[in-house]
């Protein structure tokens, strides 16, 4: 039988077939090398291929291509193990920080700009130990240490940043004492400086905080968190120069943006933000960026698309805002078939990633090994909401729940009772399900057919929660009905709480129907400390009714006392909210002017100088023809002598200062000075036991700053 | 012959177990409520199942029918490709009932009417995905399972009907099965979508590749079987 020429084409037949069989197995051994089933089949592979055919001679060969096959995939699994595993060799630096180009030197030696990988041997090889600190163009001390305190090494800003030996080691043993903290900076041997565009970064913490010890771990990642001093100062020339040319972005404007890109991108989004008018400059400079076309052709679009998931998968993180993501929220709409083009690509090509960690406001996606690619485009789909895509969302958020947060900004009316499923389903007992609660409450609203009663019956019936976590749950809801529902329950005067949480959800979404109410908590609880003065005027400033402004009135009638109360706290809400989370949307422009300028005819009647002096700053803010009117009519009939007065006084240094602004923008476009010059610095060298001053002017600029 | 006797044959083998279980997947599929996707490990285990049975059900005579067969005058050649036309059909009209039950809206009708369900009509023609790895995997198992069969009854009849249990690979048979049918479905998404460009169109011509290996050993196996009545 042994020679039987049928029996030898049965054998060979059969190794074709067990080949072909054990092919998946031996993919997956490439694909899914983590997976433990495949580890274990393997096993079962051995036997199953040698059993068979260690009879016959000739299948010998083929026992070796199956050996051999089986080799292979060890030295597959071997090097990719090896080269997925945390190099001690190697360090990624400023992998997930928002900025990416930063320069990072290392005692005054260029390494790299971010994100990159630093080995060991090249950075022995370049860099050589210092043995004293370096001088810091800026350090900012915690205390002010010439003061009140005693010497103190708590230096949360450091334009060097130290490591006691070179970052591939551990290091630890450094308390959070004075005298620990000392030693560490005269023993450190290596001190980091990060730039960008030239521009000098802070980085955060020199030395431990009080309560912590100073332990170096070896990290595969350095993660700075920087500041650039230069950076408020800078956006805020270019803002003012558009102003200036009526908001049309020069050539030279943006030749300079440009130039700076990386470093005030963040920082001009924020204005543009808060100011609608500076939409054109950013749509630009991000046109310049991206190479935009007036007309988006489909190859344009695709090459758009593509070199923004390029620039996310080089960043490692998708972050918004950022240039990319701007980019989608401006020209979402023309690049619309590239992204649901590559969203159904991106869809199938990260089945098995798909488990991103996301942040739920942020979007940010730390881990570039996990689907970043899908990001950018989820972003531009929950923002655009392409009719196409909403089937295949709705079947893809059956295994994802993520899907269907984009499902639910589609809002429309058949998806009303997939939402209501959803809501029902969703059991409020934890606070991430908290989140998801309100945000299906959220969606249940928008959606038109659903009763926001039943939403906040739904919320009513959750167990779990106290009446007070209920009604704060019902106030997150960002609604009419939310705040009709309180208005129904009848009892948010009588409950300081309720009437506090009523206060800042209007001056959030203003609505002008419950004027009546704002003015009688304000008249139950004005003057109570448990409500915050600010949030008050900032509600009476957005839920700007007739009904308001005769109560503002009736409060400025009381006396001086209340108008400078008054003045003070509109002052209060107008700072505040210059950095505030409602300053946006033309709000600050448009808004104060609009709900304070009826009130510039009142103050004609002001005689007290004080009065007048803190009314000058309102008016300035206020900033409309009346309220310059009232100035000038002030400033002309003021006896001499007599100020209306400094702040007159002040207006004119503040035209001197403004005519200087102008000069130094001008030169800061032009390349005269760099946007470093724009700071006061103060250089502090190391004496030998702390850090000082360099000279007496420094110590006077550092006085003039902590004042 | 014969041909009618022959289908007549087949169809009393096969037709109370594979239909049992084929009613069962047309079931499982109307009354499911979960909407259906290339994960559903419940549909690709039953269309498994199913090819696995058929190819039991229609290979695997007694020796008494085998006897009969073997003694007409249909060549083994067409015997054997006649049997496995009849399980690729059977799999065949399974999955497209199965494509009409989606497709047509009867299921959607039924999860609306019965469950009130909110998946529908989003989900009506993307549940049909979930057909691609179910027939894959069927048709992966049924050619294994042919192989595996008709070696095994190659060897029993070898020895006088006897196996030989310390060469029997029965168990490694369908462990190495479930491996790939845990692995399969997931593989050739893996495949359809990976960046490399040759493993990307490779599901298909792998199929292809182990249809014609199996069907060329299982015909040489047919050929060579021994009538033992």
């Amino acid at each position: 039988m042994k020679n039987n020429p049928d029996v030898k084409i049965n054998r060979i037949l059969s190794v074709l077939v067990r080949t072909v069989f054990c092919i998946p197995i031996y993919v997956s051994f490439f694909a899914f090398d983590q997976n433990p089933l495949v580890i274990i089949s393997l096993f079962y592979l051995i036997a199953f291929s040698i059993g068979d055919f260690v009879r016959s001679k000739k299948s010998s060969i083929l026992i070796l291509i199956g050996l051999v096959l089986i080799l292979l995939v060890f030295i597959e699994i071997g090097r990719k193990k090896l080269f997925q595993a945390d190099d001690p060799d190697q360090l990624n630096i400023g992998k997930t920080i928002p900025e990416s180009g930063v320069d990072v030197f290392c005692n005054d030696v260029f390494l790299g700009k971010t994100p990159f990988k630093l080995y060991k041997k090249d950075f022995k090889k370049k860099v050589h130990e210092w043995s004293n600190p370096p001088r810091q163009k800026i350090l900012k001390s915690l205390f002010d240490k010439y003061r009140n305190y005693d010497n103190n090494y708590d230096y949360p800003y450091a334009q060097y940043y130290l490591t006691p030996e070179n970052p591939f080691k551990k290091h630890s043993g450094f308390g959070s004492d004075n005298n620990s903290k000392r030693k560490l900076i005269i023993n450190s041997k290596y001190w980091w400086r990060f730039d960008l565009n030239g521009c000098m970064g802070l980085n955060f913490k020199l030395t431990p905080m009080r309560g912590n010890s100073f332990e170096w771990e070896r990290n595969s990642e350095m993660i700075p968190r920087l500041i650039f001093p230069s950076r408020k100062k800078h956006v805020d020339y270019l803002v003012e120069d558009l102003h200036d040319s009526n908001f049309n972005p020069s050539d030279i404007w943006l030749e300079h943006f440009k130039k700076y890109f990386n470093l005030i991108f963040g920082e001009f989004y924020k204005r543009v933000k808060r100011d609608k008018r500076l939409t054109f400059a950013l749509e630009s400079v991000v046109r310049s960026e991206f190479c935009i076309p007036d007309i988006i052709s489909q190859n344009e679009s695709d090459r758009i698309v593509k070199e923004i998931l390029e620039r996310v998968e080089k960043k490692g993180c998708f972050v918004i805002p950022s240039p990319e993501s701007v980019c989608l929220d401006l020209f979402g709409k023309e690049l619309m078939p590239s992204i649901e083009k590559s969203f159904l690509k991106e869809l199938t090509e990260t089945f098995t990633k798909r488990d991103c960690s996301s942040s739920e406001n942020s979007f940010i996606f730390p881990n570039p090994e996990k689907g970043i690619n899908i990001a950018p485009i989820e972003y531009a789909i929950a923002n655009l909401c392409p009719p196409n895509l909403l089937n295949k969302l709705v079947y893809e958020s059956r295994i994802n729940n993520r899907y269907f947060d984009i499902v639910a900004n589609y809002g429309v009316d058949r998806l009303e009772k997939l939402a209501k499923n959803y809501y029902d389903n969703t059991k409020y007992k934890y606070s991430y399900n908290a989140i998801k609660f309100v945000k299906y409450s959220k969606i249940c609203i928008n959606s038109p057919g659903i009763n926001p009663e039943y939403i906040i019956k739904r919320i009513e019936s959750v167990p779990y929660l106290r009446k007070n976590e209920k009604t704060k749950l019902i106030m997150r809801i960002n609604s009419r009905e939310s705040i009709e529902y309180l208005n129904k329950q009848k009892d948010i005067l009588n409950s300081r709480y309720r009437s506090k949480l009523f206060i800042s959800q209007i001056s959030e979404t203003p609505n002008s129907s419950f004027d009546s109410l704002i003015i009688e908590i304000h008249k139950k609880y004005g003057h109570s400390l448990f409500f915050s003065r600010v949030t008050f005027n900032l509600c009476f400033l957005r839920n700007d009714t007739e009904k308001i402004r005769e109560y503002i009135r009736e409060i400025w009638s009381k006396g001086l006392e209340e108008q400078k109360r008054l003045i003070n706290d509109f002052l209060s809400v107008i700072w505040c909210n210059r950095i505030s989370k409602y300053d946006h949307d033309e709000f600050k422009y448009n808004s104060y002017k609009g709900a304070l300028g009826w009130f510039v005819q009142d103050f004609y009647g002001i005689q007290d100088m004080e009065l007048k002096d803190l009314t000058v700053k309102l008016l300035e803010e206020i900033d409309t023809p009346e309220a310059r009117d009232l100035i000038q009519f002030w400033r002309e009939t003021s006896e001499p002598g007599i100020s209306a007065g400094n702040a007159i006084s002040m207006i004119e240094i503040k035209l001197n200062r403004d005519r200087q602004r102008k000069k130094e923008i001008a030169d800061l476009l032009s390349g005269k000075i760099k946007p470093d010059d724009l700071i006061l610095k103060c250089a502090y060298i190391w004496n030998g036991n702390d850090y000082v001053p360099e000279n007496d002017m420094d110590k006077k600029i550092e006085k003039m700053e902590n004042q | 012959m014969m041909l009618k006797q022959f289908w007549r044959i087949e169809f009393r083998k096969t037709a109370p177990f594979c239909m049992t279980i084929s009613f069962i997947i047309f079931f499982y599929v109307l009354f499911a409520q979960k909407p259906f996707g290339i994960e559903n490990f419940i549909l690709i285990g039953l269309s498994s199942f199913q090819g696995m049975l058929l190819a039991i059900c229609i290979f695997r005579d007694s020796p008494g029918t085998r006897a009969f067969l073997f003694s007409r005058s249909l060549s083994r050649k067409r015997l054997f490709f006649y049997r496995w036309y009849f399980g690729i059909m059977f799999q065949i009209f399974t999955f497209a009932v199965l494509l009409f039950i989606m497709a047509s809206g009867l299921r959607q009708f039924i999860q609306v009417a019965f469950y009130n369900s909110t998946w529908f009509p989003f989900v009506r023609w993307h549940e049909t995905s979930s057909l691609i790895p179910a027939s894959l995997c069927s048709v992966f198992c049924f050619q294994i399972t042919m192989f595996f069969i008709l070696k095994r009854e190659l060897r029993a009849s070898f020895n006088q009907g006897k196996i030989n249990l310390a060469r029997d690979w029965t168990g490694f048979y369908i462990l190495l099965i479930i491996i790939n049918l845990l692995i399969l479905p997931f593989n050739s998404l893996q495949f359809f979508s990976s960046e490399m460009s040759l493993i990307k169109i490779a599901v298909i011509p792998y199929l292809l590749v182990l249809i014609l290996f199996t069907n060329m050993a299982s015909l040489h196996i047919f050929k060579n079987l021994e009538v033992n009545a």
